[in-house]
């Protein structure tokens, strides 16, 4: 709503009678009528139309074509979608969006960001039980993209790769579990419950290979294989590579979760009282070894 | 003849007496989150102590709470769902199985020459059942989207301020206890008739909570029960300093934050949160914004002081008793210190407890 719009209507205002409880009203139109014919129309057809399955509601199943050979028996199968219900799915967060979020202040960049402080903006949902796994980074806005980052996403092309590394930034791509991502989509949420922060699972089979690869940045990739696919990258894409080493916050881009971690400082095991503001560590011999393994 | 009426009403703005007094230094009000594209709009800070208006300064208003598009439908539907949400119809009609009589087949089905009937108290027959009448009770609650409720109440202030129905004054105390003066004050600051004065703690000056309590068109209501039909019921709508505070931050921060899928999901009735809440017993804490525009006017309007007065002294007598000083004659100050500290808290957590059992 423009501003002239707004000050034309108070403005208006002062010269009408006083705004109260006998003059206000909905706008004309945005009621519905009631539906149910009265008086001689209460034995119409409501709607339903003269005879056949559309007054009666018992529409063919779905593909039946009285009789005929059906369309979709016709011709052979071809199982394109196959298990596409049972894949992992990975919601597509921008560069764009990423670079908004930095330039408005609703992720800090002084910090590593992950999965906890993109769905702590308020702007991301995740729906792990609908199989979705993490972010996919993706390439919109790789032109404009200007921020140093350590950033740790699920999915990311070879593209995004090398946007995040030429400004200076590192990102890894991780694997998390569905339960692990219960824990992290609302994670005070998580805590209020006052349950152990539970040990993140490796990837399944068809995964593994994804995040072991120092081309894609795995987390369970070799770090020393990572450092040479950065020049690689750097190569490729016909960009210097910025040395991290003598940037001034050269110790947070160095920091990674463990394999087994959830929260950056917290590990698994753990137990975040937020009432009492203190966290309860297991002692127990069986417990810290469950939780190191 | 109201095609005149408004004109009118703006000249009587020019014919008010006003007197500004410049020996007062009043604090600016320095906005929060200033507006990015709009200019805050402006009040004048008055007193209320004498009957005369003096105009102490004037106050900064953030144009996203007390400008913005005065939206006439959505103020309406709060309005509506004010009235709504909280009735029940009670208005009932007997089905042809329910009203007495009728079991027995009145006449054979042939041979008389008759239509044919099987009961006297079918829906055909004078004094028979009422085919889809009202049935009782029928509930009418229904919940407002979140941000309809937030946009009403900007809406309403923003109309308000628009047509000089909304003041600002320092604070709610009066010289005198008597309902005249604030009836003079009224009449010659050409408010009203109807005025609600909005402070920002519920437990409110006494003089004006005296002065008030006789004459009902003047009414007090804590900032916490704002909203938008008890702002509309009145004429003019009096707030202290305080409250604009109180009211812009919280709106601002409504209009503002993040997590949004809570309060814009489907409406839930917690139960067990409710319950947790209500065995606290002596717990002071201002209700959830979710609350702040719901009508809680009919109980504060209805609340008159000196049944609270009663109610908490009844309270007080127990307390002491409870102590076991045995020291009814309390003269020392602190004694009285104490024992207005226990009014205090006794009153808002009977308030509080009040507005659990409305919202309930």
């Amino acid at each position: 709503m423009s501003r002239n719009t707004v000050d034309k209507a108070l403005s208006m205002l002062r010269s009408l009678p006083r705004v109260a409880l006998n003059n206000i009203r909905d706008n004309p139109g945005s009621k519905m009528t009631q539906k149910r014919g009265r008086a001689q129309h209460g034995g119409d057809k409501h709607g339903a139309g003269n005879k056949g399955s559309g007054q009666r509601q018992n529409y063919m199943r779905l593909g039946y074509e009285t009789g005929n050979w059906p369309f979709y028996l016709r011709f052979g199968y071809e199982p394109y979608y196959k298990g596409h219900h049972l894949r992992r799915q990975y919601p597509p967060l921008t560069l764009f969006q990423l670079q908004m979020m930095i330039d408005t202040n609703r992720v800090d960049i002084s910090k590593p960001i992950d999965l906890v402080s993109i769905c702590n903006t308020g702007l991301f949902r995740l729906f792990p039980d609908q199989h979705q796994f993490g972010f996919n980074l993706t390439e919109e806005g790789a032109d404009i993209f200007q921020a140093k980052i350590n950033i740790e996403v699920q999915w990311a092309s070879e593209l995004v790769i090398s946007t995040i590394e030429r400004a200076g930034g590192v990102i890894t791509t991780a694997y998390y579990d569905q339960h692990s991502l219960q824990c992290m989509i609302n994670s005070k949420k998580f805590f209020e419950r006052g349950v152990p922060i539970p040990k993140r699972m490796i990837p399944p089979k068809d995964a593994i290979e994804y995040y072991t690869d120092p081309s894609k940045r795995g987390y369970l990739a070799d770090p020393e294989k990572i450092s040479h696919e950065r020049l690689v990258l750097a190569q490729k894409y016909g960009y210097e590579l910025p040395v991290i080493e003598k940037d001034s916050s050269y110790e947070m881009f160095l920091e990674r979760k463990d394999p087994r971690q959830i929260f950056y400082g917290l590990h698994p095991g753990w137990v975040v009282n937020l009432k009492d503001k203190v966290i309860l560590k297991p002692q127990d011999e069986e417990l810290l070894q469950y939780y190191n393994s | 003849m109201l095609s005149l009426l408004p004109k009118l009403r703006n000249c009587s703005c020019y014919l008010r007496q006003c007197s500004t007094n410049t020996d007062l230094f009043i604090e600016p009000r320095v906005l929060q989150y200033p507006p990015k594209y709009q200019k805050p709009r402006q009040v004048w800070l008055e007193n209320l102590d004498t009957i005369d208006e003096k105009k102490l300064g004037i106050l900064e208003l953030h144009p996203d709470v007390f400008a913005t598009n005065p939206r006439i439908d959505i103020i309406h539907q709060n309005v509506r769902w004010q009235n709504l949400y909280k009735f029940v119809s009670f208005a009932h009609t007997k089905v042809r199985s329910e009203v007495r009589g009728g079991g027995r087949k009145p006449w054979p089905q042939k041979g008389l020459g008759r239509a044919r009937h099987g009961s006297i108290r079918s829906p055909l027959f004078r004094g028979g059942g009422v085919i889809h009448g009202p049935r009782s009770p029928t509930p009418h609650f229904y919940m407002l989207p979140f941000y309809t409720r937030v946009l009403g109440l900007t809406s309403t202030l923003s109309v308000k301020l628009a047509q000089d129905d909304l003041h600002v004054v320092t604070d709610l105390e009066i010289p005198t206890d008597e309902p005249q003066f604030l009836e003079e004050l009224v009449k010659t600051r050409n408010w009203g008739p109807s005025v609600l004065f909005v402070n920002d703690v519920d437990v409110m000056p006494r003089n004006i909570t005296v002065a008030t309590d006789v004459v009902k068109h003047f009414n007090l209501m804590p900032v916490y029960g704002l909203n938008v039909y008890s702002m509309l019921k009145h004429d003019t709508l009096v707030l202290t300093r305080t409250v604009v505070d109180i009211i812009e931050s919280k709106i601002l921060m409504h209009l503002h934050r993040n997590d949004t899928y809570s309060v814009m999901g489907k409406y839930k009735v917690d139960q067990k949160e409710l319950e947790s809440k209500s065995s606290e017993i002596i717990s002071f804490e201002l209700p959830q914004f979710c609350n702040f525009d719901m009508d809680n006017s009919s109980v504060f309007e209805e609340f008159n002081a000196e049944k609270v007065f009663e109610m908490v002294l009844e309270d007080l007598q127990d307390v002491e008793i409870g102590n076991g000083d045995g020291d009814t004659d309390n003269n020392s100050t602190a004694m009285v210190a104490t024992k207005n500290k226990i009014i205090l808290q006794v009153a808002s957590s009977m308030l509080t407890q009040l507005i659990r059992i409305v919202l309930k």
